[in-house]
């Protein structure tokens, strides 16, 4: 089960996924084939209710598809364990939310040395590393501040720095500035851009703001469950 | 379950617990009046049981001996005094001679009895000559044709309504003996022994009431206090197989009525801490159960990024421990301030005081259930929280 070099980081294989609200069938994706390469900074773009999220979740293991493959890493994702998954999740990824990212009773220090110390890193290094993350997304001076003394941008910076914090191979945000205003919205997707481009992290974006799109290195459109560009 | 995630929920915990300081005030407040539940009566009962366990001591000794069934006196007791006074085991021993008489003050008149009794020896097993005196003196060995008389006999002896003329040191009553021995005795004094066990009997010395009753060497009764009074069962056992003069019993046969009632009372104290308990694994259920939901989202965040259900498990159930004890702290401080003015101004009852009795026994098993019942009550609604499905969690459904 270990990456082979030359696989793609993410690779789904006629993915579907169907909700059931009672006996009738709600396909949210039907047949998604999509590949991420190391390095990338990819965003996936399409209307409302095309299967952005439902296929982010499935990309994450939160959810299990229907059918079809996730391959995270060349790992085929459905042959893991719930605590296998916790693991690689702890392992592999970073996670970034539309909201309610972050813990209302933890500063924003706390809230990003949480993965390590899930992770069971040393007090020493994960202080170390979450003033290090911190700097990064420039709230070097806010780290003892509670995510409600911090503006939403600043807590997505503090969510983006938690979600590198385990030194993810692959970072997966679902909408990460729907909630922002345009300016600070164009903010966070350049700091996913220096990041992707200055510390190589591959880096998977949901968004459906044309704009903020263009600014990764491709698209993928979604559009009724199936990837249509 | 490892370390890292034992220490990742404690860390959770503690923040949460930390940041919420109005909640979780008012919740440690009222898990603190739960402890004080689960204690203090428990040792308000323990403290009157106490109490009428050492009013029926006080009266009568550890045991007591009794003439045989067909007898009316034990007989020899000079030298049954003398052999019980040997024994290393017993502190004191003293001889009590009843005779039934009627009592009459001021016109009225009460069947009741006199005892005598020896001044000296009394003193070393029953409370009687040590008791606050309302009014004179006790009586010593060598009084004749005086007596005491116990409070509650002396409120029942006051004369007619509007009458002043009070019992008192110095007045006159007369006694009419079942031997149609009529005697006048001055009163000596007044004594309030704090105990039902005399407001029968007008004092006397022994000899006294041996000079009346025409016989000598005899005592209704010889009453016994033992120096370690931990296993009665066995020290009345030795007793007996030394002593053939009359039948012993211990406190508890001669008080069955005290014995029944302050088990009662016990076990209705138990009943009320067990009720104290069931109130306080409500509310730590109902506040962990609450608090879990509120923070639904961040669960299915944090199992998103990684967590086990181990961490949110730890971490909830840390909660309902932190709350029991930090509980139980608060409810022992509250309970050692009461219990402790209480001890400094007892309630008050005709018969002896009521305080609390708090035992380090009582209150490491009070302790110990209390924590077991946050265990108990904080792992459901824990095991709830840490098994939720992430996407549901996240979104809040
Ligand atoms: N839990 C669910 N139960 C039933 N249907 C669902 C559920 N989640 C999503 N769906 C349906 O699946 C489809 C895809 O939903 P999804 O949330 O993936 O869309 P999306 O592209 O993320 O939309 P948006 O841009 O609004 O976030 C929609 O038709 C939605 O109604
Ligand atoms: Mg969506």
């Amino acid at each position: 089960m270990s990456s082979t070099t030359g696989s793609p980081i993410l690779e789904t294989v006629n993915l579907r996924k169907s909700y059931f609200m009672g006996k009738v069938e709600v396909p949210a994706l039907r047949g998604v084939d999509i590949k991420v390469e190391e390095g990338e900074f990819v965003s996936l773009m399409g209307p409302s209710g095309s299967g952005k999220t439902t296929l982010l979740n499935m990309v994450g293991m939160l959810d299990v598809p229907t059918s079809g493959t996730v391959r995270i890493t060349g790992i085929d994702t459905s042959l893991l364990s719930d605590v296998e998954k916790s693991e690689f999740r702890l392992e592999k990824l970073g996670f970034i939310f539309q909201f309610f990212n972050l813990f209302m009773e933890l500063t924003a220090m706390e809230n990003v040395i949480l993965p390590m110390m899930l992770q069971g890193k040393g007090k020493e290094e994960y202080l170390r590393k979450g003033e290090e993350l911190l700097k990064v997304v420039g709230l070097g001076e806010r780290m003892s501040h509670y995510p409600s003394e911090l503006s939403g941008g600043q807590q997505q910076r503090v969510t983006i720095a938690r979600a590198l914090a385990n030194e993810p191979a692959l970072l997966l945000a679902d909408e990460p500035t729907a909630n922002l205003d345009s300016q600070t919205s164009i903010e966070i997707v350049d700091l996913f851009g220096r990041i992707n481009k200055k510390e190589g992290k591959t880096i998977f974006m949901v968004t459906h703001e044309e704009e903020l799109g263009r600014r990764a290195d491709r698209i993928i459109r979604l559009r009724d469950g199936l990837v249509v560009g | 379950m490892n370390r890292r995630e034992l220490r990742a929920g404690l860390f959770l915990a503690s923040r949460d617990i930390m940041r919420s300081k109005k909640i979780v005030g008012l919740v440690f407040l009222s898990l603190a009046f739960s402890y004080v539940n689960v204690v203090f009566l428990a040792s308000m009962m323990q403290g009157m049981t106490q109490t009428l366990v050492g009013v029926a001591i006080g009266a009568e000794g550890h045991m007591t001996i009794l003439p045989k069934e067909d007898q009316r006196f034990i007989e020899g007791v000079g030298n049954l005094r003398k052999k019980l006074d040997a024994i290393p085991g017993i502190e004191g021993a003293t001889s009590r001679i009843v005779a039934g008489a009627t009592v009459e003050y001021k016109g009225k008149s009460l069947g009741r009895a006199v005892m005598g009794v020896s001044p000296r020896r009394e003193g070393r097993v029953s409370v009687l000559p040590s008791s606050r005196m309302v009014d004179g003196e006790f009586l010593t060995q060598n009084d004749r044709e005086e007596v005491v008389i116990p409070l509650f006999l002396a409120d029942e002896l006051e004369g007619k309504v509007g009458d002043k003329e009070y019992i008192r040191a110095g007045k006159t009553i007369k006694v009419t003996y079942g031997n149609g021995v009529i005697k006048e005795y001055r009163v000596k004094g007044i004594v309030d022994p704090r105990s039902f066990a005399w407001s029968n009997y007008v004092i006397a010395t022994e000899d006294e009431v041996e000079e009346v009753l025409g016989v000598s060497d005899v005592a209704s009764t010889v009453n016994i206090r033992i120096r370690d009074p931990s296993d009665l069962r066995r020290s009345k056992l030795e007793l007996t197989m030394q002593n053939a003069r009359g039948d012993i019993e211990i406190w508890e046969e001669r008080f069955q009525s005290i014995k029944d009632f302050t088990t009662a009372m016990i076990l209705l104290g138990n009943l009320v801490s067990v009720v104290g308990l069931i109130v306080a694994a409500v509310i730590i259920a109902i506040i962990i159960y609450i608090n879990s939901e509120g923070k639904k989202r961040q669960i299915g965040i944090l199992k998103a990024i990684g967590a086990k259900n181990d961490v949110v498990l730890v971490m909830f159930f840390a909660e309902a421990i932190i709350f029991a004890i930090v509980g139980i702290a608060l409810g022992l401080a509250l309970t050692l301030i009461g219990a402790n003015y209480l001890i400094t101004h007892p309630i008050r009852l005709p018969f002896g005081d009521l305080k609390p009795y708090l035992t380090p026994r009582l209150i490491l098993i009070s302790c110990i259930a209390f924590i077991l019942m946050a265990m108990v009550a904080g792992s459901y609604p824990a095991w709830r929280a840490a098994r939720q499905n992430i996407i549901k969690a996240i979104w809040g459904e």
